[in-house]
């Protein structure tokens, strides 16, 4: 298999062979070149190629039914740093250090409700001071991971920003305003107690422990469900309108075209996190504003004819060159860079 | 996220580090500990105890040249480590065709879909055996090459490529007879 002989490999080999799968599920310029000239030079194993294709996107669904995972990593977490700053006080005291937690469900349940209560407290003393917003941030080029007080974690994508209060009651909805582009996954509170995101064009996304994309950039608002429910609520010439979510649901809403409903892969609107862009029949323009918005340059297109031009491309992205370079060859082009502004025209 | 950098920061104590580490790899590590055990609870104490375990010995550790790799280990011997044998999923014959083959059809039929819908997907391929789901796992979900699978999985690499080509033959065997089985629905 290492060397294996693509030639006269069957389905079931080409679906296992390394270079094939990483093909299929993280193409590259020169993957894409060395299979598409494969198929061009022996069309006879066409089915070959179809069948394995079809087999290795199966085999790689398998992830789609848990989803509990992040709620348990969310609440393996809580304990982690419960054991981790119980430690460092014993350590300080010099005194032995033993496992903190047992293995019984009784003990995760009464770690479960001593948090609980602890947090219940807290919110009481610090209700009484009026609590001031906290803002996280990222810069051009940027990305990061923010927990929240409720463990749910936010991954917020380069030019954006979180806003939420010092302190959350526990009875009174959690709320987050959004700007740019995050995703969440949202613990679930005993109590049921919501999670809602706010983004600056007023769009919310009402959550009960669930994972989401928001990206609020531009004219639209775009909303991706990963697992669980959401209710989204916009408002469109001043009347609420309400929609439910279910997984693999694409909802865009911009002031011109009103609401509207997609199914597509979830994990290609979330691949950004892992450093991946996915250009959905993107115009060059709509990449040239990702650049724009993501590492703060000024992209400018010499021809109206050039900018209108379509790709559809799954890439790996350290930098914006790695995006320019993928552009420049699938096109022709030719790009230059002046300081801050970078010109793209045809060759 | 350059790993190597993290791994860095983490063992000089930086908590930030340590969480980045953790939010990144805990939800597949979970997902792998799925196809080792069904018992939750045991792969959430051992997912804290690996994590717990490598803050304790942060100073001492060495840096792993493929972080993920190397967390998938821990948490796999982890698991076979404190694992009540029995509550490992049980290790089925290679040759094994489902006995549940009647109900597998009867919960095909409840589907009832023409085309193969992700929620189909998931149910012909867990019926597959343990060890084939587990292979297939590490290659196609965490995609890691096949002699770190042999590593992981303490097996030589001759037995992941034979149990994944094994598990893609099963497969297009479970898709074909639902496939007749849709014909025969329709016919």
């Amino acid at each position: 298999m290492p060397d294996m002989n693509h030639e006269t490999a069957t389905a079931t080999e080409l679906a296992a062979d390394h270079d094939f799968i990483q093909w299929i599920k993280y193409p590259t310029q020169e993957s894409t070149l060395y299979w598409t000239q494969f198929a061009a030079q022996h069309p006879d194993k066409a089915p070959q190629l179809a069948e394995a294709r079809r087999l290795v996107l199966l085999l790689s669904q398998e992830q789609a039914e848990d989803r509990s995972c992040d709620e348990d990593a969310a609440l393996v977490w809580a304990h982690l740093q419960d054991a981790v700053r119980q430690d460092r006080e014993r350590g300080a005291a010099g005194g032995p250090v033993f496992a903190l937690w047992g293995y019984s469900r009784k003990t995760w349940l009464s770690a479960a409700a001593v948090i609980l209560v602890l947090l219940a407290s807290v919110a009481l003393l610090f209700n009484l001071n009026n609590s001031k917003p906290v803002t996280y941030a990222t810069a051009f080029g940027e990305k990061r991971i923010i927990q929240l007080p409720d463990n749910s974690v936010v991954v917020l994508n380069a030019n954006s920003s979180i806003t939420i209060p010092e302190k959350w009651n526990t009875d009174a909805p959690r709320s987050v305003q959004l700007q740019g582009e995050a995703f969440f996954t949202v613990t679930q509170q005993a109590n049921g107690q919501q999670f809602i995101v706010r983004t600056s064009k007023g769009t919310e996304i009402n959550v009960l422990g669930t994972e989401f994309n928001v990206y609020d950039r531009g004219l639209e608002d775009r909303v991706v469900l990963a697992s669980g429910k959401v209710r989204l609520s916009t408002i469109q010439n001043g009347e609420t309108r309400q929609m439910e979510m279910q997984p693999g649901d694409l909802i865009t809403v911009s002031a011109a075209n009103g609401l509207s409903h997609r199914r597509v892969d979830p994990s290609l609107y979330t691949s950004w996190q892992h450093n991946q862009v996915y250009f959905d029949n993107y115009t060059l323009r709509e990449v040239g504003s990702l650049i724009e918005e993501q590492y703060g340059y000024k992209v400018e297109f010499s021809g109206s004819e050039l900018s209108g031009q379509r790709i559809t491309a799954f890439l790996e992205v350290k930098r914006p060159e790695d995006i320019l370079n993928t552009l420049a060859e699938t096109f022709d082009l030719k790009i230059t860079q002046q300081e801050n502004t970078i010109n793209i025209s045809s060759l | 996220m350059d790993e190597q950098e993290i791994w860095g920061r983490f063992k000089a104590g930086s908590e930030d580090d340590f969480s980045l580490l953790y939010h990144h790899f805990a939800p597949m590590m979970l997902r792998y500990g799925n196809r080792i055990t069904p018992d939750k609870e045991l792969i959430r104490d051992c997912l804290q105890q690996v994590f717990f375990s490598l803050w304790k010995g942060r100073a001492t550790v060495g840096t792993p040249t493929n972080v993920q790799h190397y967390l998938l280990k821990a948490i796999r011997n982890e698991i076979i480590k404190r694992g009540n044998r029995d509550k490992v999923h049980e290790e089925l014959p290679e040759d094994y065709h489902s006995e549940l083959e009647d109900s597998h059809e009867q919960t095909l039929i409840q589907l009832q879909t023409a085309e193969l819908t992700r929620q189909r997907i998931a149910h012909l391929l867990s019926q597959l055996p343990a060890r084939q789901r587990e292979v297939i796992f590490l290659k196609y979900y965490a995609n890691l090459k096949y002699d770190e699978i042999a590593a992981i999985m303490d097996i030589g690499q001759d037995s992941v490529y034979k149990t994944t080509y094994k598990a893609i033959a099963r497969l297009q065997q479970l898709l074909h007879n639902s496939t007749l089985l849709l014909l025969a629905l329709f016919f």
